[in-house]
């Protein structure tokens, strides 16, 4: 019995030892196994994370050269790396590709299509919204069954400062600079901005140290509602700063405008302003392109109604800049007295120094954008939009007194819509001719309204041609740049749709001569020829052209009666009885056919954008500057955040 | 003869009752158990060990990732930068091998040039007591201001 026990008690024994040594080696592979796993298992969502940082990586790589690309232009984005075989980094911008790969779509709204502002929020994956100049990321990596999704939102600001200076900048007192988010903030002027509207707005300068600090910004009544920085020290001693204050900070990239790009001289319909002797111009009002050779002055103010300046000189204003437009000159700007450059914003462009002289009464207001190359010198001036001194030159200042200065991204963005007549006649392949005219007399054609009078010979040199005195009546000069007077305009350009349409006059006039005019050729019954057409007949350089029946028939009576006929008045009458006649009747046919052209030349510029401007049409043109454009979008572009979601 | 054999089977019998083969066994299998308690506990230390310098390795191949993603790459050349060298917490010498190199050809890369974005490699290697090691990590590079 006892040994039976003792057998079964050892038998026990082994077995216990067995499967503590199995349990122990079970721990010990199941540990590493684990540890295996773990790892295998880390390197899986490494490698997916990766993938996905690849797509969103390789996006903003797309973003930087295209800000606009959209879902059309770049519907999805698929890659591979080689370091994880098999997996796949995604990320769309279509909804219907994000769906089929069931990812969050992205979203960019950095830009509009054309490089144009974004305006707008977008609404992004889930519930988010992508506000304008911001796009939102979503780059989703599989790799081995683990998906891993990185989200980015970026941020594309424009010109982030009020002023922004390559050399020193000093302000003696009463310089304020803040930023307002909506220009309608200085819908009742710079004094009575709500305190709820401003916001910071930042003064920097690149320049360092020379005998004094790069940046002086002191005296009382200097307030700078953000930061002030400089590459080299600052004195703000006595002036108020809500921000940072920044020494020896790190250059900031400056726009470089290429100012003679900016040369109006061979743009389509640029006007040539002249000068008697160089005196000064009066007050003037300029609209569309124009161009000045040499130094120029304006007394009296200048007024731009969607007007371009370029002068090939230096330019002086007395009596302040007004209107919305630009001025742009390779020397000095100097403008003295009150101004106000309203609506959207104007720009001031200067290779050489810009000056702006307000007087204590009578501040310079200036909405825009100013640039120059040179030296700044504003005083008593209400500035809105942002100014850039990009002087090259060390020793240069930039100098303002009593001045406020509002940062305004919107402002600093300008885009002037310039219309410009292109003067000539027409001449575009398939324009319809319009009725013939009507004739007092020929020489071919008979004597219908009894003047009485017949063809004699003058002459051209040696060379004889039968000549006599002719009438007839035209309709409106085949000018389609301006509707024809007295008739109604039923559709006014626009810059999709850049030509007239006019409609038949109801009622009509009671003179319907006023509707076009009436030539009268060869006048002088003694003259000579300067022409013989190709029938032979003659023709005098000299005529007389009337819109009205009652000078017309005046001049038609006397000059028919200085041919000899004993019947002008009553010829005269009749002829425009008939032209009068025609003149009504035939207006629904010249209506339509001025229509079919207008619209034709029209057309022709629209759908031949690369082609020169057809003769006698309107041309549609922006003049669009915006500080930003000067900066690499690589400069420009912000992370705003970018995590795993 | 007999006689010879019963004398030999009562001295191999412990007087208690227990076999000297089963103490044998008990002992072998205390050996083997002992031997296994200790091939565990060594196991487990190399592998916490390896597994610490993994990670560190894994670590290092990310920040080095990172670093070379965040420096300009427009005027960088394509190939292997000079290796790193270093040491991990546990004495054991690594190098990192980072290399450059297109992406171009992928339809996602299109319009895209070597200057604007390139493919980031980083490939740490180190040898412990297991042989060869390595630890990767692969990205893509483009010149963000930040």
């Amino acid at each position: 019995m006892r040994k039976q026990l003792c057998k079964r008690g050892s038998i026990a024994n082994a077995l216990m030892m067995t499967v503590l040594t199995f349990g122990l080696l079970m721990v010990a592979a199941g540990a590493s196994i684990f540890q295996f796993n773990m790892s295998n298992q880390d390197g899986t969502q490494d490698g997916a994370r990766r993938l996905a940082e690849a797509a969103v990586q390789t996006t903003i790589a797309r973003l930087i050269k295209k800000p606009d690309v959209d879902a059309t232009t770049l519907p999805s984005l698929q890659m591979q790396l080689e370091s994880y075989p098999g997996g796949q980094a995604l990320l769309a911008f279509d909804s219907a590709q994000a769906n089929s790969w069931q990812i969050p779509l992205s979203v960019n709204n950095l830009q509009r299509a054309g490089n144009l502002p974004a305006t707008t929020s977008l609404p992004g994956w889930g519930s988010t919204v992508v506000q304008p100049e911001t796009a939102n990321l979503v780059g989703v990596g599989r790799y081995r069954g683990q998906e891993c999704r990185v989200e980015a939102v970026l941020y594309l600001p424009k010109c982030p400062y009020v002023v922004a200076s390559s050399v020193p900048i000093l302000a003696q007192g009463g310089l304020q600079v803040f930023g307002i988010n909506d220009p309608s903030a200085l819908a009742n002027g710079f004094q009575n901005i709500p305190a709820s509207a401003i916001e910071p707005g930042h003064i920097v300068t690149n320049a360092d140290d020379n005998l004094t600090e790069a940046l002086r910004i002191y005296g009382p009544g200097t307030r700078i509602e953000g930061d002030a920085q400089s590459h080299g020290r600052l004195d703000v001693s006595g002036a108020t700063v809500i921000g940072e204050q920044r020494p020896h900070a790190e250059l900031v990239p400056m726009p470089q405008i290429d100012i003679p790009g900016l040369n109006t001289t061979n743009k389509t319909g640029n006007s040539v302003l002249t000068t008697n002797n160089n005196a000064p111009l009066g007050p003037t009002t300029l609209t569309g392109y124009n161009s000045h050779e040499g130094d120029l002055e304006i007394n009296g103010g200048l007024t731009l109604t969607g007007g371009v300046l370029w002068v090939n000189g230096s330019l002086k204003v007395q009596g302040g800049l007004n209107g919305k437009g630009a001025v742009i000159a390779n020397g000095t700007i100097q403008l003295d007295g009150g101004g106000a450059m309203t609506g959207d914003g104007a720009a001031l462009v200067a290779q050489g120094p810009i000056q702006l002289n307000g007087t204590v009464g009578q501040r310079t207001e200036f909405r825009g954008l100013i640039y120059t190359e040179g030296n700044l010198s504003c005083r008593y001036a209400n500035i809105s939009g942002a100014v850039v001194v990009n002087n090259p030159d060390p020793a240069g200042a930039a100098y303002m007194e009593q001045v406020s200065m509002a940062e305004s991204q919107q402002l600093a963005s300008i885009n002037v819509p310039i219309v410009v007549r292109v003067p000539g006649s027409p001449g575009v392949p398939g324009m319809q001719g319009f009725p013939p005219t009507l004739h007092a007399n020929l020489p071919t054609g008979g004597d219908p309204y009894g003047y009485g009078v017949g063809a004699v010979t003058q002459y051209l040199g040696g060379t004889g041609a039968p000549t006599l005195f002719t009438a007839n009546m035209n309709g409106p000069r085949e000018d389609y740049t301006v509707p024809p007077a007295g008739y109604p305009v039923t559709h006014q350009p626009t810059p999709a749709e850049p030509w007239y349409e006019i409609g038949v006059p109801n009622p009509f006039p009671s003179d319907p001569v006023t509707l076009g005019s009436i030539r009268i050729n060869n006048p002088d019954p003694n003259g000579s020829l300067s022409s013989i057409d190709n029938d032979g007949y003659g023709w005098q350089s000299a005529y007389e052209q009337y819109t009205d029946r009652a000078s017309a028939r005046s001049a038609l009576i006397r000059i028919a009666q200085a041919w000899g006929s004993g019947n002008a008045q009553a010829a005269t009458d009749a002829f425009l009885d008939a032209a009068d006649q025609k003149t009504i009747s035939e207006a629904p046919q010249f209506v339509q056919i001025w229509n079919y052209n207008s619209k034709l030349l029209g057309q022709s510029n629209i759908n031949n954008p690369g082609q020169p401007p057809t003769p006698g049409s309107i041309l549609f043109t922006n003049f669009s500057m915006d500080l930003s454009q000067f900066f690499k979008v690589s400069d420009r572009i912000r992370v705003l955040s970018w995590r795993e979601i | 003869m007999e006689g010879n054999l019963i004398v030999v089977a009562s001295a191999a019998r412990s007087p208690k009752g227990s076999m000297l083969l089963e103490q044998v066994v008990s002992i072998g299998l205390v050996a083997i158990l002992l031997l296994v308690v200790a091939f565990t506990i060594v196991r487990t230390q190399r592998s916490s060990q390896a597994g610490k310098v993994r990670f560190e390795a894994n670590m290092l191949a990310q920040n080095t990732l990172e670093a070379e993603q965040a420096q300009g790459i427009s005027a960088r050349n394509l190939g292997h930068l000079p290796l790193l060298q270093g040491r991990f917490s546990n004495d054991l010498i690594y190098q990192v091998d980072r290399e450059l190199f297109t992406v171009l050809g992928q339809p996602a890369t299109t319009g895209l040039t070597d200057q604007e974005i390139k493919g980031i490699r980083v490939t740490v290697t180190w040898r412990d007591l297991s042989g060869a090691q390595k630890a990767q990590a692969e990205g893509i590079a483009v010149k963000v201001a930040r």
